[in-house]
Parts: structure tokens; sequence; C-alpha cells
């Protein structure tokens, strides 16, 4: 009987605390501040930095369009020939299940900037039927795209003649909060794994700030 | 009886040949499916179904059972301009895969044509 008791214990404290938060990604910064007598300490957690972007529609996107906004970040080309195809049907998932929210984005950025323009990327995002919608196709010079991607969203996106499309980039879709910090990357090639995303958009989206 | 003999062998080995027959498309098809998947499944689906008005669909397309002849051709060279699947316009370049063989591009044809189309075998 006892022991029964113990085994309970854990089940109402899961019950007591709901799921778990998702994990905060990337560097953090710990400092103390003083209260009057009390010492407390602080967290930093590392943040998307204030971008400039252009969006399909020839606008200048900037983050303060998704100030205190959930939203997910990729990166891809239009005339890319391996996983983008794959990754977008995926993302038409996320958009299908969460796209009438108005607290929640999609930010497509392309690698491919000099072929990308702005009448490609809104023809792009005709034909995938979500012009008008809350998902973004963004674009920037190559080196500052390639930054923003390697240094705040831990994506890769490197110029490879070898390879199909003349790009290697990675597949990630990557989860950012209301406080712009990085809380998942899933791959964005995988059915499984953007089920995921989508479940944990909705923890994100209940989760107390 | 020696009739009856010689006609019981020629029935055993037609039956053979028809076994041959059947396992070897078998195979064909089992091969076209590792090679779409390979080769094609990244932008047609894994259904076949493509992705909305950029990439065409390969199954139930109209495109397909009107213009085998094509087919082969278009895997290997790829295919450049606008066509016509089921009543929709399509452009994306679709890019060539000069490393496909012809058997390997027969193995896909048949895969599209019989699993996504439902050609006669």
């Amino acid at each position: 009987m006892k022991k029964n008791k113990f085994i309970l214990i854990p089940f109402l404290f899961l019950l007591a605390c709901g799921s778990p938060s998702l994990p905060i990604l990337g560097n953090r910064d710990v400092f103390i501040r003083k209260e009057g007598d009390k010492e407390i300490v602080d967290t930093l957690y590392q943040t998307i930095p204030d971008f400039q972007l252009q969006d399909q529609y020839g606008q200048v996107f900037t983050a303060a369009q998704i100030q205190n906004k959930i939203y997910v970040a990729d990166f891809f080309f239009v005339t890319c020939p391996s996983i983008c195809p794959r990754m977008k049907r995926n993302l038409l998932k996320v958009n299908e299940a969460l796209g009438t929210d108005t607290n929640f984005f999609i930010l497509s950025h392309t690698i491919d900037p000099e072929h990308d323009s702005v009448s490609v990327l809104y023809d792009y995002a005709d034909k995938l039927g979500v012009n008008n919608s809350n998902w973004y196709f963004l674009r920037a010079d190559r080196n500052y795209t390639y930054q923003l991607a390697e240094k705040s969203y831990y994506a890769s996106a490197i110029v490879d003649s070898t390879e199909p499309g003349g790009f290697v980039h990675s597949g990630g879709l990557i989860l950012i909060d209301k406080k712009r910090r990085v809380r998942g990357i899933y791959d964005g090639t995988n059915a499984d794994e953007t089920d995921k995303l989508i479940n944990d958009i909705k923890r994100l989206k209940n989760e107390e700030e | 009886m020696k009739k009856s003999s010689f006609l019981i062998l020629i029935l055993i080995l037609l039956y053979a040949c028809n076994v041959d027959s059947n396992s070897s498309s078998t195979v064909q098809l089992a091969s076209g499916y590792e090679l779409y998947q390979k080769n094609c499944a990244n932008c047609h689906g894994d259904d076949g179904s493509g992705l909305k008005r950029l990439i065409p669909p390969l199954k139930n397309a109209d495109f397909i059972p009107a213009n085998p002849q094509t087919l082969k051709e278009i895997i290997v060279k790829g295919m450049q301009g606008s066509i016509l699947v089921n009543g929709i316009q399509y452009n994306s370049l679709m890019p060539a895969n000069p490393k496909i063989t012809d058997t390997e591009a027969e193995a896909i044809k048949q895969f599209v044509l019989i699993k996504f189309n439902k050609a006669a075998h």
C-alpha cells in the first residue's frame, strides 16, 4: 500500500504541472541584480535580432511585424529540386492547421535572392495558394540572409555548384516564441516532425509568458 | 499417351513462362518504386499528388496515360515550358536526371503508369 502511494506521487505531480514547457534553445547569459537586500538571478536568452527584409509584395518586412507573435522560419529557394518542395508541402500542413490565427506567422527566407525576385516570390506564393495570409516569402542581400540563418536560426546555407540547384541548405523548420527565442527545430522534410511542430505551436500558445 | 504427355509439358512450360513474366514485372515495379522515391518523390510527393499549382501531379493525371511514349524522355531530360495537367497549367522547370539509365526510366514509367494511373499490366 505504501509503495502504491509513492507511485501515485509522481503522477499527481505531473498532473499538477501539466505538460512541461518547450525548451529555450541557444546561448544564454546569467546575471545577478540587487533588489534591496535581495540578490536576484536573471537569465538573458539569445533572441532573433531586429531585421529588415523585403516580402513577396515588395514591401519592407521588419521584426516589428512579428513582435509578440509566434512564428516558424525556414530557408529555401524557388528552383530547389531537392528538399524544398517537401518542406513546403509540410509547411502547408502547418499553415492549414494554424493559418487563420492572426498571431501566428510563417517566414520563408530565400537563399537565392538573385533569382528569387519579388515577382518570382509572389508567383511562387500564389501557386501555393498562400498569398494574403500570414505566410511571408522574404528576401534580402545574400550575405545578410546567410548571416541571419547561421547566427540566429541555427540554419545553414552554402553555395555549392556541385549540388542540385547550386545550394546546400538545412531543412529545419524553426519555431520562435513571442519573445523571439528559438523554442524548437524540426525536420521540415519529415511528416511526423511536422505534426510535432503543429502540436508544439499549440503548446506554446497556451504557455504562460 | 505420348500425345497427352506432350500437351502437359507444353502447359507446364506456358505456366512457368507466365509465372516468370509476373515475377519480373513485380520486380520492375519494386525497382520503380525505389527509383521514384529517390528521384521523383521530393517534388511530386510520395503519393504522386504534386504540389498545388507549382508541381503537377502524376497520380490520376490525364497527361500520363495520354503521353506514355514521352514519359521516359521527360524523366531523363527534364522539362521546360508549360504543361497542361487536369486542366491546370504548370510552368515550373523540371530538372534533367542524366544519371538515370534507360532501364531505370522504364521502371519509373511503369510504376507511375500502373500504381498512380491504374494502367493495365
